[in-house]
């Protein structure tokens, strides 16, 4: 066998991940009804009241599908721990930058910074200050 | 001369056919791929954040956007626009799709081309009518009087959900473009790979929806 040949041959051992093995076409019918029960769930929470509750199980539900994609269909559960981490650091990466710039912008607390992105309306925004603050009126002027 | 020219294309064709190895025990191509699809979250996380901050823009009937600059529009909010049980078949569509794709990587595996191809256009075809749902969608919007640019929150909804529109039209031109490979003998059972990295797009593109149907669609 020649050195490409068998470079070749070793590709074919080594091309498809370790361990790579597929799951069968009946654990995909199930993995699928599984998911479509879910999104149905899902869907019947427009008839649930709207509170707090109700997006807590719409984000678990959300979550639960999202995981079993990942799992089965994108063969994560059977692949090469690399790709998991690749995915989660993809993930936690966008939640944290994301999450910080919802804080740079009161997301969390005020549904937004008022100051960028809306109106002022209920909360008034403070005057401007006619007096110079303390701090200068005691020092005086520079010059 | 010649028969050694001869012999050294055939051998080289022979090494084309296979994947090199690596390191990793991945081909490069699939770490390629999970590479994109990893900036691909920051990319989405981005558009969705985006909504989120925006989706109560205005806050109520012309209250909160009259006086300022750059914030006037419609008082019209998305979601009054939303018609959730056509949403819902769509996201049923997508989900199908999704076990369509998994089949045909499953029957590319299994060396069946022939069976690959039919899943493959299957999963194009609910594809198709994922995004022609979008698009009724879209037009629906536009005749109530929400465009892209009517306020914000329509701004950022129509981004997100064009964007991932565009995925979708981009996964089914790569679905079609390896089912046509396949008919025309072009992609051998040794690059039955090249089915599952297109696969690992066309079901990163069902998560993606599964995350914008519950954030954008389902939580109030």
């Amino acid at each position: 066998m020649t050195a490409v040949a068998e470079t070749a041959a070793h590709a074919d051992e080594h091309g498809h991940d370790e361990g790579h093995a597929h799951p069968s076409d009946a654990t995909y019918w199930k993995v699928g009804a599984f998911l479509a029960v879910l999104t149905a769930l899902e869907v019947s929470t427009i008839w649930w009241p709207e509170n707090v509750l109700t997006s807590i199980t719409l984000i678990v539900m959300m979550i639960i599908k999202f995981a079993t994609v990942a799992a089965f269909f994108m063969h994560l559960r059977f692949d090469s721990k690399i790709l998991q981490n690749l995915l989660l650091v993809g993930i936690i990466m966008a939640i944290a930058c994301y999450a910080a710039m919802g804080g740079a912008l009161n997301f969390w607390d005020q549904g937004g910074n008022q100051l960028i992105n809306d109106a002022p309306r209920d909360q008034p925004l403070p005057p401007a200050p006619t007096d110079p603050p303390a701090i200068i009126r005691e020092s005086g002027p520079s010059h | 001369m010649s028969e050694t020219l001869t012999a050294s294309a055939a051998v080289h064709h022979e090494a084309d056919d296979h994947a090199h190895p690596t390191v990793t025990g991945i081909s490069n191509e699939k770490l390629a791929m999970w590479l994109f699809l990893g900036t691909e979250c920051m990319l989405f996380g981005g558009l969705i954040s985006t909504y989120m901050l925006y989706k109560n823009r205005p806050v109520g009937s012309g209250e909160g956007v009259a006086g300022v600059e750059g914030l006037a529009g419609s008082p019209t909010r998305v979601s009054e626009l939303f018609d959730i049980p056509f949403t819902s078949a769509s996201s049923f569509v997508l989900l199908a799709s999704s076990l369509t794709m998994v089949f045909a990587v499953s029957s590319a595996m299994r060396k069946d081309q022939a069976r690959m191809r039919l899943w493959l256009v299957t999963t194009a075809v609910l594809g198709g009518v994922f995004v022609g749902g979008q698009i009724y969608e879209f037009t629906a919007f536009v005749k109530e009087g929400l465009g892209f640019t009517s306020n914000v929150a329509a701004s950022a909804f129509f981004t997100l959900t064009g964007f991932h529109g565009v995925h979708v039209t981009l996964g089914i031109l790569m679905l079609l473009f390896t089912a046509g490979l396949s008919l025309r003998g072009r992609l051998p059972d040794s690059k039955a790979e090249a089915v599952e990295i297109v696969g690992l797009y066309w079901h990163f593109v069902d998560v993606v929806w599964i995350l914008i149907f519950t954030v954008v669609y389902l939580i109030k």
